[in-house]
């Protein structure tokens, strides 16, 4: 498997260089601020705001960089002719899909890390430089009601935020290993999960490459991706349809058709709304005595639906890949 | 090179002018947008646009509910509300509850605002309605809902209704029931609302909660004194109805039929039966000495009489255990005018008796009010008669010469007023001695 | 052990029902397109093959066969005894593709790195042979840390004949190998493959550049339009007979230069001497006679046998004989 992993390697420089990347980053670091700013527009839990934005800025850019990276991962091998010198080697070509995999799932949660930093920095950040907490630093109680400033107020106004702008990093970046404050708790369990679910559209990702042109390739995963957040959606609409006719039994001509097609279909695509627990990292369960700490619990069937899927992708992106004519 | 810097200013001159116009046409846009502040996608939000909304934002639905937000907070600062509009924000809260069912603030601002600022309770309740069980932990969306009934529609069977569901509610703070036992004795539910102040206050004495304990025993008083004020306002109407006029006196209406044999709630019982478990339990007292003032005390037997053999009182027994019997002990099945809670005695007030203006709960008071009254009146005239004295240099004739017209105010217990045109001393005949 | 050896290989392409030519959509019937008829080559042990044939006859379809780029439609091949594919096999191989593209945003000593990675080599190893590698293609000591962009053609053509021999295989593949080098940069290319001659490899290489071919191949295969033309060693193929001398004379006489020109297949006046083919052993001895009755200088004396182009021409023409011309 070290093989694997140096064409993920490999697959991972060469994402690197994709200019797209960048400005995707920076695109989503941009709306991270930008709603750290807004959130105080928002009367009720501006933090509120700022998580689900955040989070779900972290899902859709994964996603736009699995399909407009990936998407051109293959291709280009193929296109290009440098998989010549790759599939005269000693190595199976499901191996070479495996490293495009995984060189593109780097390339993802590398990316993903660096938005979720950036999150939560957002997040300690906006809830450390709070009207009262800033004051509270600026400014010393002698007497009740009596404040005297240390020392000069407008400089350590600017050494307070600087201050606190560093530790919100520094806090982002521990954060991601495991470090949890009320306001973080489990986030970046919800990140993984929908990281899990980022997984599986890349591995369709390279799935459609290894048969197709960048742009059907791009389409066809992002159409996936779309049934796959509305298949609950879809066969929740099944269902009604054979409630409304009295039980399934009842279902008759172009109902009936649509009725099992929904069903077959929505058993064959992915099921993406497993993966989305933004809803319970905002309003998940908490204790009554901690009310600021939601907590998620670790939904392991979902866990292991994703890896497997992902698996079962793979080895037919392999099949694929196995008989094809490289011209 | 000549000819690309010609080629390259030509093109330049041409760009100024094209994005300049397309500049200055958008700036008389913005002056005609600015004026007419253009309100939420009305068109767009319908009364079941939540449900595709959901569907199309593709499970950023949480996102999209956030913008809707923050256009609806912008929209309401911005315009108000009106009462011929008030559809669209309520489309607008519905749509934001249906894409993120858990948003609290969404519930209670949309009840607000279309309740509050835009007059339409109803609908403003069927928004907490349908917040209240999607967060089924939260107490503050019933809460609302029961301040928006009470204290608004002026609806306490509703309020009672809503109360009860806060009451139950994980979170709910330890004030929440009391609250709504008011609500529940404004609602003429005595039993509960009695009881649930007699809860509170054993939790006072428990958590050795002074504070507690005086609010709670202030609101025993009152529920009491409520209960046997409705009983007493019908008797009085039964009364009227049957004779064809107003008694003169409260003994006359002590037999009719809603004041024979009726269960009640009596403040002495209820001082009594603390007292006792409070010996029974090694302690001094229940009722802090100094919360002991207006209240009816009980006789000496009543205080030393024995426990019923089944009391659970006895020392380290916490007082809400005793909850029960002592709630049981307290009510008793009587006859005739009821024993007032602070001690005094009831009586009807002749001076709101029979006026169109007086409010029920003015027509039967205690004594002491009823004295508080008449001292007040007898001030406020005495202060009267000084002033004229001064003015005039002597002491007025009558009252007609204090007051330009005759003096009609009736005195409270029924008797008549005396005044000594040579001394100007003014007293009532019920209570010479005031 | 034969090397390699294909029976029957067969390649056949079937065009897409709808294609796009020239701006129109064309409909092909079942329009199938013959790679690769029947091939059957053998290469042994040792030896240097050279693959030869005009430009679309199925040279590089059949090495892309061998390299498992695509797959044959009839018949099979075998590499050191064993079917296509093996992956042990593939480990004692080294390939260099025609017009190679490679990663060019890795550094030369990355790049060969990775593929050495990829022939499973340990670290040390790879290291080593890295070196050796940059050596033995002659690059220039700032090619290492040079990223492949800024690499000019020939720097490419050695570093991707490098990436062939890092794993110090038996048997090396390369197409085209010659394609667009200079005349220096092909004997260089000669040379390096004697060398791997003389170290024991086999070496199988496609080329259209005969005469390079005739130099150091010790047998050969020409192919055509997917058929095998001929094959074995250059001695056996090409005809032993002298075909005819080419003579350089200078300072003969007028007399004799006219008699010669009579019978001479060429002649050709220079300004310092004469070229004269003449197609007889009989025409030579009297030319040399007369060169020695007047003391005329004799430049050189080649006897010339057929030469490969010469034969392959022959041979391509012949099997292309009952149809119309090869297409380029």
């Amino acid at each position: 498997m070290s093989k694997v992993l140096a064409i993920a390697l490999n697959t991972f420089k060469e994402a690197v260089r994709n200019k797209v990347l960048y400005f995707l980053l920076i695109f989503a670091l941009l709306i991270m601020g930008f709603s750290g700013v807004i959130s105080d527009l928002s009367i009720a839990a501006p933090e509120k705001l700022i998580k689900d934005l955040g989070l779900a800025a972290i899902d859709f850019f994964g996603f736009l960089i699995a399909v407009f990276v990936g998407v051109y991962l293959v291709y280009t091998e193929l296109d290009k002719k440098t998989i010549y010198t790759i599939v005269s080697k000693p190595i199976d070509r499901y191996q070479f899909i495996l490293g495009k995999f995984f060189g593109l799932l780097i390339t993802i949660y590398v990316n993903m890390l660096i938005m979720s930093v950036f999150f939560f920095a957002v997040l300690y950040f906006r809830d450390a430089t709070d009207f009262d907490k800033v004051m509270k630093a600026i400014y010393r109680e002698v007497s009740p009601g009596h404040y005297e400033p240390i020392g000069n107020p407008q400089i350590q106004y600017y050494l307070y935020h600087f201050k606190q702008l560093a530790l919100a990093i520094g806090k982002g970046v521990a954060t991601i290993f495991g470090y949890w404050e009320p306001m973080t708790h489990h986030l970046m369990r919800v990140i993984w999960m929908s990281g899990l679910g980022l997984a599986i559209i890349t591995s369709f990702a390279i799935l459609y490459s290894t048969f197709s042109t960048p742009t059907l390739s791009a389409v066809f995963t992002f159409l996936t991706w779309i049934i796959g957040n509305l298949c609950e959606d879809i066969l929740r609409y099944a269902e009604k349809l054979a409630q409304k006719a009295g039980g399934v039994a009842n279902l008759a001509g172009p109902d009936l058709m649509k009725y099992w097609f929904a069903q077959i279909a929505m058993h064959i695509v992915p099921n993406l709304a497993l993966f989305d627990k933004r809803t319970e990292a905002v309003y998940g369960p908490w204790d009554v005595s901690t009310p600021n700490i939601h907590s998620v619990p670790i939904d392991w069937v979902s866990v292991v639906y994703g890896l497997v899927y992902v698996a079962g992708i793979l080895c037919l992106a392999s099949m694929i890949f196995n008989r094809r004519n490289f011209k | 090179m000549r000819r690309s810097i010609l080629q390259n200013f030509i093109l330049f001159v041409f760009f100024v002018a094209f994005f300049g116009t397309a500049v200055t046409i958008q700036h008389k846009n913005l002056e005609k947008v600015k004026l007419n502040p253009p309100f939420i996608e009305t068109w767009m939000l319908s009364g079941r646009s939540g449900e595709l909304l959901r569907v199309l934002s593709l499970r950023y639905d949480l996102v999209v509910a956030d913008f809707l937000w923050l256009r609806a907070i912008q929209s309401f600062g911005g315009r108000g509300m009106t009462n011929r509009d008030w559809k669209p924000i309520y489309n607008m809260f519905d749509t934001i509850t249906e894409l993120d069912p858990y948003f609290e603030a969404a519930y209670t601002f949309g009840n607000m605002v279309i309740g509050d600022e835009g007059g339409r309770q109803r609908e403003g309740l069927a928004l907490l309605d349908k917040g209240m069980f999607k967060l089924i932990r939260q107490y503050r969306i019933p809460f609302e809902g029961m301040y928006v009934a009470h204290w608004q529609m002026g609806d306490t069977q509703l309020a009672r209704w809503y109360g009860r569901i806060a009451m139950k509610r994980q979170d709910a703070p330890n004030w929440v029931p009391r609250i709504v036992a008011y609500i529940e004795v404004k609602a003429g539910a005595y039993y509960i609302g009695f009881d649930r102040f007699l809860s509170n206050f054993l939790q006072g004495l428990d958590a050795n909660d002074i504070h507690i304990q005086a609010i709670a025993l202030e609101k025993i008083k009152e529920a009491i004194d409520k209960w046997n004020k409705e009983l007493m306002l019908r008797a009085l109407d039964e009364y009227t109805s049957r004779t064809g006029r107003l008694p003169r006196r409260i003994e006359e209406i002590a037999q009719e039929p809603s004041l024979q044999n009726y269960e009640v709630a009596r403040m002495s019982k209820f001082v009594a039966a603390v007292e006792r478990r409070a010996r029974a339990m090694n302690r001094e007292y229940a009722i802090h000495p100094d919360l002991r003032k207006n209240i009816a005390w009980p006789s000496r037997e009543e205080l030393e009489a024995p426990l019923t053999s089944g009391s659970l009182a006895k020392a380290g027994v916490k007082w809400e255990d005793l909850r029960n019997e002592i709630f049981h002990e307290c009510l008793v099945k009587q006859s005739g005018i009821p024993e007032a809670p602070n001690g005094s005695r009831y009586v009807l007030n002749l001076t709101m008796l029979g006026y169109p203006w007086a409010k029920k709960e003015d027509k039967i008071v205690t004594e002491a009010d009823l004295l508080d009254l008449l001292k007040n009146i007898l001030r406020d005239v005495r202060a009267a008669i000084e002033d004229r004295r001064k003015m005039l240099g002597r002491t007025p004739q009558s009252l007609r010469e204090v007051f330009y017209t005759d003096f009609n105010t009736t005195e409270p217990f029924g008797g008549t007023w005396k005044y000594d045109p040579q001394t100007g001393d003014f007293r009532s005949t019920s209570h010479p001695d005031l | 052990m034969k090397i390699i050896e294909t029976v029957n290989l067969s390649k056949v392409y079937t065009h897409d029902f709808i294609d796009v030519e020239h701006g129109r959509l064309k409909f092909n019937f079942f329009r199938r397109t013959v790679a690769l008829d029947k091939l059957n080559l053998e290469v042994r042990e040792g030896e240097i093959f050279g693959l030869l044939g005009p430009n679309g006859a199925g040279k590089s379809t059949t090495i892309k066969i061998l390299m498992g780029i695509i797959f044959p439609t009839g018949g099979s091949a075998r590499i050191m005894e064993r079917p296509l594919g093996d992956k042990s096999v593939k480990a004692k191989i080294g390939f260099l593709p025609e017009n190679p593209a490679f990663y060019d945003y890795l550094k030369g000593e990355e790049f060969l790195d990775y593929y050495g990675q990829l022939y499973g080599m340990p670290r040390a190893l790879r290291r080593k042979r890295i070196e050796e590698m940059f050596e033995l293609v002659g690059l220039p000591p700032h090619a290492p840390n040079l990223p492949l962009k800024g690499y000019s053609k020939g720097m490419l053509q050695r570093i991707g004949l490098a990436q062939a021999l890092i794993n110090d295989p038996a048997l090396v593949v390369l197409d085209e190998p010659q394609s667009g080098l200079d005349p220096l940069g092909r004997k260089e290319i000669r040379d390096i493959i004697l060398r791997l001659k003389d170290q024991g490899k086999t070496v199988f290489f496609s080329s259209h550049i005969l005469s390079d071919a005739e130099l150091i191949c010790d047998r050969v295969a020409i192919v055509n339009r997917g058929r095998l033309v001929a094959m074995g060693e250059l001695s056996h193929l090409l005809s032993p007979k002298i075909k005819d001398y080419e003579l350089v004379v200078s300072g003969l006489s007028r007399e004799s230069l006219d008699i010669l020109e009579k019978h001479a297949r060429k002649f050709i006046e220079r300004e310092r001497d004469v070229l004269i083919i003449l197609d007889k052993e009989d025409l030579v001895k009297e030319a040399l006679r007369r060169i020695v009755a007047e003391n005329a200088t004799l430049v050189s004396l080649t006897p010339r046998k057929e030469t490969l182009e010469e034969y392959f021409i022959r041979e391509v023409a012949r099997t292309n004989a009952p149809r119309e011309e090869v297409h380029a």
